[in-house]
């Protein structure tokens, strides 16, 4: 799963494409937001529903990168101990 | 010759919603158990004004509601009834009820209307009980009245960054919450926590509506009026972050 470097509200319906054809490959998957420049509520809420849903089938999925514009809308919304598939 | 009514539209939706920040605006300053005359009055013509303009423009759901509202304002404006806490977050909620209905008739997208419903049936509720007269309320009464707007209100802001949702809540089977301690200024007195329950599935979310609620906790004594400017600057913020993204939207739409 690669989120590019566009995450926000405009970009959305293609990273809500790009997440749907992802999770109808079998996982586990890879995330790798070490290139997103630009993201907002939406995107993190994309990337949120996305781990939630690999939550509730059981399919694990690891970081494999994080921009720090990630890490900073990530840490401003609260919802990092979202994005962790428990151990 | 016939008039096209679609023209004025526009106008009509950005002078509700302007009128809408009126109302709210005049709603967290009330008090539960005063009639402050004033501040009822400008409610009570946002919700008029509203009402006449849906009705012309035949948005009839906005009509209809809006018409209930004004009914109990009604009450509320000839001290028919008490300002209680319960009525002042119901017509708090009735406002943000008005607002998603005009986002919705704008964008030409269906009404929430079992939501609507709802909130219509507890004005309705509200105004079957039996009429109060307008009176001092207890300490606490006054004290609780602004700790909801407080919360609410907070809570709405902090779902800033685009479209807050207001409907109803998704499956509990999806609810997880994350403390979040480091966004507190004060971690004794206040900590907020984000609420993902509202979440659904990738495949069924609408990725331009926010689901995501932020729950922000502050205990102590917290003056009214404290509260209010801070609501008013979040606001602001909220404003200035959207024009800032409506302006770098126009750029990259034009290069």
């Amino acid at each position: 799963v690669v989120l590019g470097t566009a995450c926000t509200i405009q970009e959305a319906a293609a990273v809500r494409a790009h997440l749907l054809a992802q999770a109808a490959l079998p996982g586990p998957y890879e995330i790798d937001g070490g290139s997103v420049e630009m993201v907002d509520t939406a995107g993190v809420q994309l990337v949120v529903a996305f781990a939630l849903d690999c939550l509730e089938k059981g399919v694990p999925y690891k970081w494999v990168g994080r921009s720090p514009t990630l890490n900073a809308a990530i840490d401003l919304l609260g919802v990092g101990a979202l994005l962790e598939y428990p151990a | 010759m016939t008039l096209d009514l679609t023209q004025f539209h526009e106008i009509f939706f950005e002078e509700s919603f302007e009128a809408l920040d009126q109302m709210e605006a005049a709603l967290l300053k009330l008090s539960a158990g005063e009639v402050d005359a004033e501040l009822i009055n400008t409610i009570f013509r946002v919700a008029h004004s509203i009402k006449g303009g849906a009705a012309t423009f035949a948005f009839n759901e906005v009509a209809g509601f809006t018409h209930v509202l004004e009914t109990l304002l009604d009450q509320l404006r000839a001290g028919k009834r008490q300002v209680r806490p319960d009525i002042v977050d119901v017509l708090l909620r009735s406002g943000d009820a008005m607002r998603a209905m005009l986002s919705a008739t704008q964008r030409k997208e269906a009404i929430d209307s079992a939501g609507v419903a709802q909130l219509r049936a507890e004005l309705e509720r509200i105004m079957s009980e039996a009429p109060s007269a307008a009176g001092s309320a207890a300490p606490e009464q006054r004290g609780r009245c602004a700790g909801q707007v407080g919360r609410r209100r907070i809570r709405a802001v902090a779902g800033l960054a685009h479209q807050v949702h207001s409907g109803p809540r998704a499956s509990s089977s999806r609810q997880r919450s994350a403390a979040h301690p480091a966004r507190a200024r004060d971690a004794r007195t206040a900590q907020s926590s984000v609420d993902a329950g509202g979440i659904p599935p990738v495949n069924d979310l609408d990725p331009e509506v926010c689901r995501l609620r932020w729950n922000l906790e502050v205990l102590g004594e917290i003056d009214r009026a404290a509260c209010a400017r801070g609501i008013r600057v979040g606001r602001e913020r909220m404003r200035a972050h959207h024009r800032a993204y409506r302006r770098r939207d126009s750029r990259r739409g034009s290069e």
